[in-house]
């Protein structure tokens, strides 16, 4: 909490904005982020399609999830080998 | 123990910086040695002073003209030089391993034969190797997705843990 206060009061002091104004953009901010995670939990979770998946957050994002996911599954594969 | 002893590997400044966020450098006890070009551990000790008191690194001095050499054969100009002189490490001492949380050195080390493993591989292969329990495995990998800069999408660290769940019938 006293990281935040403290980030707060440097983003208020280097922006120029209101606290308030900065409190929600960091709404906003954190909002988007949490669907953007939705939303790529579902693709990777087969939910929905890679073009719904992108249509929302767009391809980068899709794409660096895939090789995430792609780069753990290897891991596994070599963790758990005899 | 495990079934499989890995006496070393070679490591960029990702996962022992991961690691270390999240007090879980001693996971790495469970190879060997960690080999780290040297322009890679001062990058390293700059923000993390004591991270050789728990595990055993070998620090390498490498020449700059075969680096230079090596890069230029490679195609390796888009990767930082600490990236670089790890490839070439491995390369020079052997090794098969590289130690890396970067998508982009992935993708170079498999086209270099070399088998690249991230800081979640590691929390899995200290569980396998019974060293930790899965519930100490879990707070691992959360830690690396909540506390660590690691860049991970949560849905990843979940899934890994289903996984985990699954392969172990727990």
């Amino acid at each position: 909490m006293e990281n935040i206060m403290a980030n707060l009061e440097a983003l208020v002091r280097e922006t120029h904005k209101s606290e308030t104004e900065v409190m929600a953009l960091a709404l906003q901010t954190g909002i988007r982020q949490l669907m953007r995670e939705l939303i790529l939990g579902r693709y990777l979770r087969g939910e929905i399609s890679r073009d719904e998946a992108m249509e929302t957050v767009g391809i980068d994002w899709v794409e660096l999830a895939e090789k995430q996911r792609d780069a753990i599954i290897e891991d596994l594969a070599w963790a758990m080998k005899k | 123990m495990g079934d499989e002893e890995i006496m070393a590997v070679v490591s960029d400044a990702g996962p022992l910086i991961h690691l270390s966020e999240i007090g879980g450098i001693a996971l790495l006890q469970l190879f060997g040695i960690i080999h780290v070009p040297h322009t890679v551990l001062f990058e390293i000790s700059k923000h993390r002073k004591n991270i050789s008191k728990e595990i055993t690194i070998a620090d390498h001095n490498l020449p700059e003209l075969q680096i230079i050499e090596f890069t230029r054969k490679a195609g390796l100009e888009k990767l930082h030089s600490g990236e670089r002189e790890c490839l070439y490490l491995c390369r020079q001492i052997n090794q098969s391993i590289l130690l890396t949380d970067d998508l982009a050195v992935r993708a170079v080390a498999k086209s270099l034969q070399i088998t690249p493993v991230g800081s979640l591989g590691i929390v899995i292969k200290v569980y396998k190797d019974s060293r930790i329990s899965l519930a100490e495995a879990e707070q691992y990998k959360s830690d690396l997705c909540d506390i660590s800069s690691l860049f991970v999408t949560r849905t990843i660290v979940e899934l890994v843990i289903e996984q985990l769940h699954k392969k172990t019938g727990n």
